[in-house]
């Protein structure tokens, strides 16, 4: 025996523990949804620009083709957006 | 393959493009002090030493495989056919510079010029990675910048690439234009630094406990205004060159280039003066600092093609919109950048970019065709702001994903952000063992919170 059961981390209450447990949970579940964020961002940044590549390549120079251009370039914004918001804001970093 | 056959510029051209090349060190230096000033004082001497280093791994890393892949417009090239039109995406040059005869010829003038603007490229990352980013970090991720993501952009924009063939191809303007590299250079430089400073995170104590940013005033405001100035006979140079070789200025043209930068930059930099002026009752020196940079950017994209006057209001422009960026980016979007890198850089870049679109007066005989790139031979100008629409998103859509992902896939190998101890030391002390300013007396940090 290494003496586990008498240390005083294991004879913390229970409250204690389901605390610790929450805030893990959140934690990984926060940064779990950051990291979706971020994902989904920059597929909208590879995917705005596949719609430009698109839109120049395939259509002729008419209205369409500038309307497909600005709607590809409105999703890379998108993108850009979620990628922005994918870096909260740090709280408490005190020096 | 060959892209196109190139056209030689004259002797005359070729003696002042020489000259101008011999200025472009100066941007180096100008951004160097500029990046060192608005940083700590204990982080001061790493700064400049990073800045060398940079400096030296990205001529390298060009020497090596960047030219390789960026090549010069009438070179080798890898071309695929896509919907019945050529798709000029890399070029196809032996490494190490073999196959390149320096003979003054422009490819052999555009290897060197481009040997030192990559330089400048990973520099601008280093303004917003400052006090946090560890040395050898920055170098690695130089390497990645200056060996492939600069390059292949590079080569788009100005190696005769898909980009710059816009307007033969499709019928947009002429192309993708950009004369000093408000994008190849600045946009790439300055997404850099928004990866970085995403990847890194705020330095300790920018954010107190309740989300607001705390103020950390650079440490030196006469090194940042005194980089400033250094910047303008660097970009002059800089601008100069670019329409010589990439867009054939003849050599009466450069006095206009030179006059436009000159007006942008002080233009922007009063309008960051005056906005910061009015907003808090006194000049801001850092930020119109960042708003004389920002102007000297945005006006790169166009320094041949618009009139003085259009100059101007590109540069009062600018200095808004770096003034604002800066603000914004700090307050709404948590980002640290100590240097104003991403403001002054991508965001007066992107403005550069499309003034081209906005401002330009490209047609007629101004400028010759060289290079076999096509920016004189589009069907007019009626689609330039569509090309220049293509190319932000191709740096939004390409560069940005490319660049973060590279410096992510680096800093799960080397971890990129000094540990704890070093920013609480300062930079100086924890990697290079000696602060800039031994003999002055080392103060607590005065500006930021601290955890009582």
């Amino acid at each position: 025996m290494l003496g586990l059961a008498a240390s005083p981390i294991c004879s913390l209450p229970r409250e204690v523990w389901a605390a610790f447990g929450k805030a893990v949970k959140d934690r990984w579940a926060r940064s779990h949804q950051e990291r979706s964020l971020k994902l989904l961002g920059f597929l909208l940044l590879l995917a705005g620009w596949g719609i430009v590549l698109a839109a120049v390549a395939l259509l002729a120079p008419s209205v369409s083709r500038p309307i497909f251009v600005l709607a590809g370039l409105g999703v890379e914004i998108l993108g850009l957006a979620l990628v922005m918001r994918s870096h909260p804001i740090p709280r408490g970093e005190a020096e | 393959m060959t892209s196109a056959p190139a056209s030689a510029p004259s002797d005359l051209a070729l003696v002042l493009c020489t000259v101008s090349i011999l200025l472009v060190p100066f941007v180096g230096v100008g951004l160097s002090v500029v990046n060192a000033g608005l940083g700590r004082s204990r982080s001061a001497a790493h700064l400049m030493f990073t800045s060398l280093g940079i400096i030296s791994v990205a001529a390298l890393a060009y020497f090596v495989c960047g030219f390789a892949w960026e090549g010069f417009a009438g070179r080798p090239a890898h071309i695929f056919t896509l919907a019945g039109k050529s798709w000029n995406w890399i070029a196809a040059e032996p490494w190490f510079f073999r196959g390149l005869q320096f003979d003054g010829s422009p490819a052999s003038l555009a290897a060197w010029l481009q040997m030192l603007t990559v330089g400048l490229v990973a520099l601008i990352p280093l303004g917003s990675g400052a006090d946090r980013w560890r040395l050898r970090a920055a170098l690695f991720s130089t390497a990645l910048l200056a060996g492939l993501t600069y390059p292949l952009f590079a080569h788009w924009v100005w190696g005769g690439g898909w980009l710059a063939q816009l307007g033969a191809n499709f019928g947009l303007g002429h192309g993708f234009v950009d004369v000093g590299g408000a994008s190849t250079i600045q946009v790439t430089g300055g997404l850099g630094a928004l990866t970085i400073a995403w990847i890194l995170g705020p330095r300790r104590g920018k954010y107190s406990a309740d989300g607001l940013p705390t103020a950390i005033p650079g440490h030196n405001t006469v090194l940042v205004l005194f980089g400033c100035l250094l910047a303008l006979l660097g970009w002059t140079g800089l601008n100069s060159a670019g329409a010589i070789l990439f867009m054939g200025a003849e050599f009466g043209r450069v006095a206009l280039v030179a006059v436009n930068t000159l007006l942008a930059a002080v233009a922007s930099g009063l309008a960051a003066g005056v906005i910061t002026h009015v907003r808090f009752g006194k000049p801001d020196a850092s930020l119109s600092a960042n708003g004389w940079i920002g102007g000297l950017v945005a006006i790169s994209a166009g320094c041949a093609f618009v009139n003085p006057a259009e100059a101007v209001v590109i540069g009062l422009i600018a200095g808004g919109l770096v003034t604002f960026a800066i603000e914004w980016f700090e307050l709404k979007l948590a980002v640290d950048d100590p240097g104003g890198s991403i403001s002054a850089h991508a965001v007066g870049g992107i403005w550069g970019v499309l003034s081209v679109g906005l401002f330009a007066h490209i047609s007629g005989r101004a400028l010759e065709p060289l290079n076999g790139t096509t920016h004189l031979l589009g069907s007019g100008d009626s689609g330039q702001f569509l090309a220049q629409i293509v190319g932000v998103a191709t740096l939004l859509g390409f560069v940005l994903p490319l660049t973060y992902f590279l410096n992510w896939l680096l800093n799960r190998i080397y971890p990129q952000r000094v540990p704890v101890e070093g920013e609480r030391q300062g930079m100086d002390l924890y990697e290079l063992g000696a602060g800039a300013y031994p003999e002055f007396m080392t103060h607590a940090d005065e500006f930021t919170q601290r955890k009582t």
